[in-house]
């Protein structure tokens, strides 16, 4: 686990921007899935902000 | 509820403090935290949560624009030079060293301010007051002191921008009160600066100084922001305190008098950058045609209303929109492409300069952004859950009429907390609004206190109190800086929480 979280800081970097794009777009497409209707597809889309914002407290 | 409300505020401030997180990774708890609470004890569904993102992310780009455009332009001015060029300048002018505090350590501090901020004023001066023989805690004080009240509109307005963005309201509403207190707070500084510099023998000697570059700085700014180019308002009133400074600085120039030249013809051309920043910002403010043009394309969506389970209910209505060209953000970028051609042509750069530019803004700016993004998303959820709403009417009930005191006090520990005078208004500002709103508190007045209290509370945040340490060679003392600077930013936004009584009762 150790190993994980240095890994991650040592790639800071890269992280910060694939948290960065991984609050964005999903954020904007859930503009569209919500006006589709289907509450399964919203759960995705904020699964993978909640991931990003658990990336983003690791770095 | 009220617990409830305030937990991810709380978590963010505890971990920032407790724990010296950074704001990227103290915002993503927050805004997990934020997330939970408005699911499972404010009834958030599927369709109130799917907006609330869908709405933060043009609020998310309109603050973040600036910020990537404002620090690219200072990377495009200083790979060149140019900031070298200007602080080696303004020593020349006067051996005074009450007035070398005044020109440089707060307007000087100020202009960098207006142009970049993200720490660049201290880091900048505080070495140059440190070779002019400022002992190392004083030439870490003036700086941090001296460009406090030109946060809000420094950084091209991007503390601002994030006021606008988390309320909602037009930059019409909201400048007049913020450039007033701002204004005053700045004359304020102006003597705390003086103090700093020779105690109060220098505060009686340069009184004359202090009120005429505190009233051109103030009034500057206050013209500038209110005449619609807020972006470029602490910028012109900190370059209105160098030019009132010059002819001060040369009546006050001290025993030694004058040592050595100004090389006019390069500092104008280090100013080019910014030269060309103010001329396309009045070309898209003040030409109808050109407003106009710049005005056909916008960026935004039309939201239908939510409501929670409990019933809180958000109307429907368009989100946030923004007009992508004339976007300050827009003109900045524009700014820093002209700018790179000019330094370019004028051979100041070498070898790699573009690739170090850039490289340089991203790595710098990524971070915060990922900060800004939590954080806004934290803000949007609370408002959309009804949790803004829960909070702002505990608040109101405890405290009452009083309100108006603890405004500035607000906005200067979300500062502290968070270390941007941005984070704080994004953080707090919806929750002042709505609390004036209950209260029937003028709206404007509250959020310029807000405002007000986060530029002065940012310079002792504890971040900002390391950053300007260990420029000055005062690593591991930031207690000592942060313990000289305690006492003149409470005195400030005591001085706020005054005006502040005052501007409720004349609205």
């Amino acid at each position: 686990m150790n190993e994980f979280f240095r890994t991650l800081r040592e790639r800071s970097f890269p992280v910060h921007i694939m948290v960065f794009l991984a609050m964005i777009l999903p954020s904007a497409g859930l503009y569209f899935v919500a006006g589709s209707g289907t509450a399964g597809l919203v759960w995705v889309f904020i699964g993978v902000i909640v991931i990003a914002n658990l990336l983003a407290m690791m770095v | 509820m009220f617990a409830l409300a305030i937990l991810p505020i709380v978590i963010i401030l505890f971990l920032m403090v407790g724990f010296r997180w950074g704001a990227s990774r103290a915002g993503g708890a927050g805004y997990l935290s934020a997330l939970l609470i408005a699911v499972v004890f404010f009834g958030a569904g599927t369709e109130v949560l799917a907006y609330a993102h869908a709405k933060a992310v043009f609020l998310i780009l309109d603050v973040l624009l600036i910020i990537w455009t404002a620090f690219l332009l200072f990377r495009v001015v200083d790979e060149a030079g140019a900031i070298q060029i200007l602080g080696e300048a303004l020593p020349y002018l006067t051996s005074d060293r009450g007035m070398q505090a005044l020109v440089i350590g707060w307007a000087f501090a100020s202009f960098l301010q207006g142009v970049g901020g993200f720490g660049v004023p201290v880091a900048v001066i505080a070495p140059i007051l440190g070779g002019l023989g400022f002992p190392a805690l004083t030439s870490v004080v003036i700086p941090s002191l001296g460009h406090a009240w030109s946060v809000t509109f420094g950084s091209l307005g991007s503390s601002f921008n994030a006021l606008m963005a988390a309320t909602g309201l037009t930059w019409d509403t909201l400048v007049a009160p913020a450039a007033s207190f701002l204004g005053v707070a700045g004359l304020g500084v102006g003597f705390m600066v003086a103090h700093a510099a020779g105690g109060w023998k220098a505060l009686r000697r340069l009184f004359v100084p202090v009120v005429v570059m505190g009233v051109a700085m103030g009034v500057g700014q206050f013209l500038t922001a209110t005449g619609g180019l807020w972006n470029i308002g602490g910028f012109i009133g900190g370059m209105v305190g160098l030019m009132v400074g010059f002819p001060l600085a040369r009546r006050f120039r001290g025993q030694e008098g004058q040592e050595g030249e100004v090389a006019w013809g390069r500092l104008l051309l280090a100013l080019s950058g910014y030269g060309i920043l103010i001329i396309l910002t009045l070309c898209v403010q003040f030409i109808p045609r050109v407003q106009e043009i710049f005005s056909g394309v916008v960026i935004g969506w039309d939201f239908p209303g939510t409501e929670t389970a409990l019933g809180f209910g958000v109307d429907p209505g368009p989100g946030h929109q923004i007009y992508i060209l004339r976007h300050a953000g827009m003109i900045l970028f524009t700014s820093s492409l002209l700018s790179y051609l000019i330094f370019r042509w004028a051979r100041w750069y070498e070898e790699g300069a573009l690739r170090r530019i850039l490289g340089g803004t991203v790595q710098r700016v990524i971070t915060s952004s990922v900060g800004v993004s939590s954080m806004v998303l934290m803000a949007v959820i609370m408002q959309h859950a009804g949790m803004t709403d829960t909070l702002a009417r505990g608040v109101s009930t405890t405290i009452g009429q009083a309100y108006p005191l603890l405004s500035p006090w607000m906005g200067a520990l979300g500062a502290f907390m968070t270390g941007s005078n941005t984070n704080s208004n994004l953080v707090f500002a919806a929750l002042q609004m709505r609390t004036a709103d209950i209260l029937g508190i003028s709206v404007p007045i509250i959020l310029a206190a807000q405002t007000t209290g986060a530029a002065l509370g940012s310079v002792i945040a504890p971040t900002k109190v390391i950053v300007g340490a260990s420029t000055a060679g005062m690593a591991g003392r930031e207690g000592e800086v942060m313990r000289k600077m305690l006492l003149y930013i409470g005195l400030l936004i005591a001085l706020v929480s005054a005006l502040t009584v005052i501007g409720v009762i004349l609205r």
